[in-house]
């Protein structure tokens, strides 16, 4: 019998050694019982984000005009939280530079990304050919946007393929302070009626799910907590801006399937003045060295 | 002992089917298609019998969706999708349809109490008048079974729609506890800038 279980824990680490690529381990509590990972793999719940490059280019949509000089300067980080948080902020830099068409910045930071998903040993996550295909489409926004945003879900799906949910959250954390702290900074006056300023409200929604997601994590560090516990009050703010509702009956116009309702944030500016100052606390704090 | 064999053939077998399962949108976010891009928020896992899994997504006002669920053929007769916003409103479902199979069952009934009353009743216009219900009633017991069939071995396999602000949408995926074996399922999330609707 002995001898039955040594082959079983032979083959589990065989398997779970090949099937990640990373250089992670996996740590089974020697509590969990039986029946509570059969519960566990018959209930999932999963929160997901949008990628930064979502609520950038909404803001492009909504007339926003780009300003030079908001994005995060390149820089080198030491403690690993932050070169996971500063990727999440590189790759919404990135993706600001490339919706508004800034090729060559867009060129630099592609790069610096692609070397820190190297450091990450996600070597594979960016094709080599990328680099080059930026390069010879550097004039075509569509193709630049194309080959930048999928180069930065390659690196998410290869960290989701191999559970690395710490260093998931840590870029999602990053990547969103970093969208929001752009599209506040193309307010150029408070308005409650201001799209943007109604896109930033609505942000709520995707600031909960990155809070569940985090949340969700079995081994989450005491970093990650802290940060949970920062974003968990800033969510707060969020929650406290009142909300006047539209009902749109799910409805089809010009062939298309309108759903939901239409919803308008009243938010008022000294709400908004307190989301802006936490999110640029927030944001130097991830930038700083 | 047995046990403890059984927790590390469980997680031999979990190992196993999650990574074959990651790769399974592989093919298919490949082949979207501009205006369409592939939206990061997609996911794809092992389905057996017994299981639910939900997935919150965020759609943005401004964009239009498509969710496309793939499925893999060994378990999809027994694998039910409904999509939800928070407060539990279904814009999209398929698998079986509870409310369709209680409208049926209610109309069958309903059949059998006409049917009942015309045998009673020889000739003249109430005879008529029920012979007319029933061939009604049957019309409709057969356009509700078809739309059932329809529904259950040619599924919808994708939802287009514009949300009309930012929302919250919650797709359930459950799998039947008739379902034999595993497979995967797909969640391929797309999205595009929405046309303008106006000038």
């Amino acid at each position: 019998m002995k001898k039955i279980v040594n082959l079983f824990i032979g083959i589990s680490i065989i398997i779970t050694w090949s099937c990640n690529s990373s250089n992670q381990t996996q740590t089974i509590d020697q509590n969990d019982t039986i029946a509570d990972t059969i519960a566990q793999a018959n209930e999932e719940v999963f929160y997901q984000v949008p990628s930064p490059d979502e609520f950038i280019s909404l803001l492009k949509e909504s007339k926003a005009p780009f300003k030079a000089n908001i994005v995060s300067p390149i820089s080198d980080y030491v403690l690993p939280l932050k070169q996971k948080m500063n990727l999440g902020v590189y790759a919404a830099d990135m993706a600001y530079l490339a919706t508004y068409g800034k090729f060559q910045e867009t060129v630099r930071y592609f790069g610096k990304i692609k070397s820190m998903a190297d450091n990450l040993g996600l070597s594979n996550a960016i094709e080599k050919s990328a680099m080059e295909r930026i390069e010879k489409n550097i004039t075509n926004l569509d193709s630049l946007t194309t080959i930048t945003n999928n180069s930065f879900y390659n690196i998410m799906e290869q960290l989701k393929q191999n559970s690395d949910e710490s260093t998931v959250a840590s870029i999602y954390i990053g990547g969103w302070i970093e969208s929001m702290y752009i599209a506040l900074q193309l307010v150029n006056k408070f308005e409650q009626n201001n799209p943007i300023i109604q896109r930033i409200a609505a942000q709520k929604l995707a600031l909960n799910n990155l809070i569940l997601m985090l949340k969700s994590q079995k081994n989450i560090n005491n970093e990650l907590l802290s940060w949970l516990n920062s974003i968990q009050s800033l969510y707060e703010i969020f929650n406290s801006i009142e909300t006047k509702t539209e009902e749109v009956n799910t409805s089809t116009a010009n062939n298309k399937v309108i759903i939901g309702s239409k919803t308008t944030y009243l938010i008022n500016k000294e709400t908004y003045e307190k989301i802006k100052n936490i999110i640029e606390n927030y944001r130097n704090e991830i930038i700083k060295q | 002992m047995k046990n403890t064999i059984l927790f590390f053939f469980i997680l031999l077998l979990n190992n196993a089917f999650s990574q074959s399962c990651n790769d399974f949108l592989l093919v298919h976010k490949n082949g979207v298609r501009y205006p369409w891009k592939y939206d990061i928020q997609s996911k794809s896992a092992i389905f057996f019998a017994g299981k639910n899994s939900r997935v919150n997504i965020i759609c943005n006002e401004g964009k239009d969706y498509t969710i496309s669920f793939i499925v893999s053929s060994q378990i999809m007769e027994h694998i039910n999708i409904k999509v939800t916003d928070a407060t539990g409103k279904v814009y999209f479902s398929t698998g079986i349809d509870e409310e369709l199979v209680k409208t049926i069952k209610q109309k069958k009934e309903f059949l059998l109490s006409l049917e009942n009353q015309a045998l009673k009743i020889k000739t003249g216009k109430k005879k008529i008048e029920l012979e007319a219900n029933i061939n009604n009633v049957k019309l409709e017991i057969s356009k509700y079974e078809s739309e059932l069939e329809q529904k259950r071995y040619k599924p919808n396999t994708s939802f287009e729609f514009t949300p009309a602000s930012t929302m919250e949408l919650i797709v359930n995926v459950s799998a039947t506890d008739k379902c034999v074996g595993k497979g995967c399922v797909g969640i391929l999330v797309s999205n595009k800038p929405s046309e303008k609707q106006s000038f």
